[in-house]
């Protein structure tokens, strides 16, 4: 590589300012997908209901996907667990604090208006980043 | 329901824009079909308009209000062709169902079926929903799960369920409220309403006095009711007799679920009693976390080898373990099963069962869904699974192995069954770590000529951006294809 470590450096940097100026283009669509499954925040103001109707809204229910975790986070906190706010974890990251977050758990055959059993805890987010540092996959089987 | 909140990209339009192949079957002009949209003014005044000519409506949870519904009520009155609206999970309250009944009301309305689910609704809406149903004779089902409608509610929509101008065949009240007290006017109803096929009256408190008290009415030679569900009514194997009873003596009674009621092996041995009789042409069974242990696997696996009739039952989250999967598959294996398809999820079964699955895909020809995700079969289990499906009697066309701790080792054998199952058509493998190694033999597979899989899930997988890339370029170029994840 051509490149010295100074210009690779300063590339990076300009690359990771560009990154953080939004609308989050760069992150890309891996990053959107995963805030369109896992990420509501503030949480979702819609009855009794709050799985189903979030599961629908995010498009997670042809077919209805089993298990599924929303976060009530803001963004730049869930982002930091790829960084300083989280620890190598099986290959993976783990949060270093506990978030609130509700956890839907599909009950009963996945047809029509799936029915969901819905929890609302704290617990420890495991997620996979991509190179660039942005939560790109959620660990729903790891629940601490 | 409170004020939404609409993030800065818009978070709410994604499920469309990520529906990469939409169901275009929807898109005639006679059918409207808008979910999880917000809309404009001049886009509902678009909708006014379509509406007037389309013959089915559906706007569900699109941000409707009280005022949206004199829109809907005058196309209500003016648009005969119209027998089906869906307007769930749309705050319009019981001031904006006033304005819809108006509509309902006209005499060239001819509305078949309408769903008012999560709409805000209270008592106060039931005497005008009443009034609808003692005049409307087109009016065949009416949804109004989750609304608030309480005791009295249901009493006074019961009283417009009786007269004799009323040919309601579905009544769905889910999550409504009701309480033991509305079980005497239900029975009631029963009784006298020859026309109700399906009655939902699932997840609400009612007890088994109250469920034995429904089962008079169900007895009675006017009952003509096929589908009953009575999911989390707080039932116990204390009502399982009557049930049983009515199982045995009404042929109609075609579809039974009591899911989610604490009936455990006592309450499902007076179930199979009323089952096994030669009166009952049970085809759906859902008994799912029903508290039911391996011991209750004898009596269900007689039923399943002696009822022609039965094509579908779910035992899902009912701890059966290998013990009791062992007793359904001698069950199954037996020429008169012809079950269709069988959801076992989260019965906490391990590969120790799947010899004897194996040997059911191997005898049995009529399965055609097979649901066993939340198992720890692990890779041997799926491998003897697939030893089964490759079998020539195997017809299977739906396998669901999600969240059952397979690796990249057990897809060789999955990529197998792919490019040589012809009959496959849907596979789901979420929830399990099969990483790229594993993803490259599905893709290879996938692209083999004898594959005619039309759904793969893979949610919750994690695989590389270069595999996100070839999974998205294998999707395109395979037109019957959908990867879901």
């Amino acid at each position: 590589m051509g490149l010295s470590w100074d210009r690779l450096h300063l590339l990076s940097l300009l690359l990771l300012a560009w990154c953080l100026a939004p609308p989050a283009r760069c992150q890309g669509p891996r990053y959107e997908k995963f805030l369109q499954q896992h990420y509501d925040h503030p949480r979702s103001q819609i009855g009794r209901d709050y799985c189903g109707a979030m599961m629908q809204r995010r498009g997670m229910f042809r077919p209805c996907k089993d298990t599924n975790t929303f976060i009530h986070a803001p963004k730049p906190q869930i982002q930091a667990v790829c960084g300083a706010g989280g620890i190598e974890y099986w290959g993976m990251r783990r949060s270093r604090a506990q978030f609130p977050v509700t956890t839907c758990t599909l009950r009963g055959p996945p047809w029509g208006r799936c029915s969901y059993l819905g929890h609302t805890i704290q617990r420890f987010l495991v997620v996979t980043c991509d190179p660039a540092g942005w939560p790109v996959y959620f660990d729903e089987s790891h629940i601490m | 329901m409170g004020a939404r909140f609409i993030p800065s990209f818009c978070l709410r339009r994604l499920p469309c824009f990520w529906n990469r192949k939409r169901d275009l079957a929807s898109a005639s002009k006679m059918e409207l079909n808008i979910q999880c949209e917000e809309l404009s003014a001049s886009r509902w005044t678009e909708l006014i308009s379509s509406m007037k000519t389309s013959k089915t409506v559906r706007l569900d949870d699109c941000s409707l209000s009280a005022s949206s519904c004199k829109d809907i009520g005058s196309v209500l009155s003016t648009n005969q062709t119209l027998s089906e609206l869906t307007l769930s999970n749309n705050e319009l309250g019981d001031s904006g169902v006033e304005l819809l009944c108006k509509g309902l009301m006209t005499p060239s309305c001819r509305l078949q079926k309408l769903w008012l689910q999560n709409c805000n609704l209270t008592d106060a809406c039931c005497k005008n929903l009443s009034s609808v149903l003692s005049t409307k004779q087109s009016l065949t089902e009416l949804h109004l799960g989750d609304n608030k409608l309480g005791t009295s509610g249901v009493k006074v929509l019961c009283q417009g369920l009786m007269d004799p101008n009323c040919k309601l065949e579905k009544l769905q009240l889910e999550y409504c409220e009701l309480t033991p007290d509305n079980c005497e006017m239900l029975s009631s109803a029963l009784r006298t309403k020859s026309s109700l096929k399906a009655l939902n009256i699932s997840n609400n408190k009612l007890g088994d006095a109250a469920v034995k008290l429904l089962c008079q009415g169900l007895m009675d030679p006017n009952c003509n009711l096929q589908s009953l569900h009575l999911e989390n009514c707080h039932i116990t194997a204390a009502s399982c007799g009557d049930l049983g009873t009515v199982l045995s003596m009404k042929p109609s009674l075609i579809e039974l679920s009591v899911g989610e009621n604490k009936i455990g092996d006592p309450g499902v041995a007076l179930l199979c009693q009323g089952l096994l009789n030669p009166n009952c042409k049970i085809e759906k069974l859902w008994l799912w976390e029903c508290g039911l242990t391996p011991a209750s696997c004898k009596d269900l696996s007689h039923v399943l080898s002696t009822k022609e009739s039965l094509t579908e039952v779910s035992l899902i989250g009912n701890e059966l373990r290998d013990a009791g999967m062992e007793l359904l598959c001698q069950g199954l294996k037996d020429p008169k099963a012809k079950l269709q398809a069988l959801w076992i999820r989260e019965c906490g079964l391990t590969a120790a069962c799947c010899k004897s699955v194996r040997s059911v895909l191997g005898t049995n020809q009529t399965l055609r869904e097979l649901h066993m995700g939340g198992n720890k079969i692990g890779d041997a289990g799926v491998e003897m699974i697939c030893e089964g499906i490759l079998n020539p009697n195997c017809n299977l066309r739906s396998l669901w192995l999600g969240n059952s701790e397979l690796s990249a080792a057990c897809c060789r054998s999955l990529a197998t069954v792919i490019s040589t199952k012809q009959c496959l058509t849907e596979l789901d493998l979420s929830n399990n770590s099969l990483a790229d190694d594993g993803m490259k033999k599905l893709c290879e597979a996938l692209k083999h000529p004898n594959c005619k899989l039309q759904q793969l899930v893979l949610y919750d997988i994690y695989w590389s951006s270069e595999m996100d890339d070839e999974l998205s370029v294998l999707e395109e170029s395979i037109p019957g294809l959908k990867i879901i994840s």
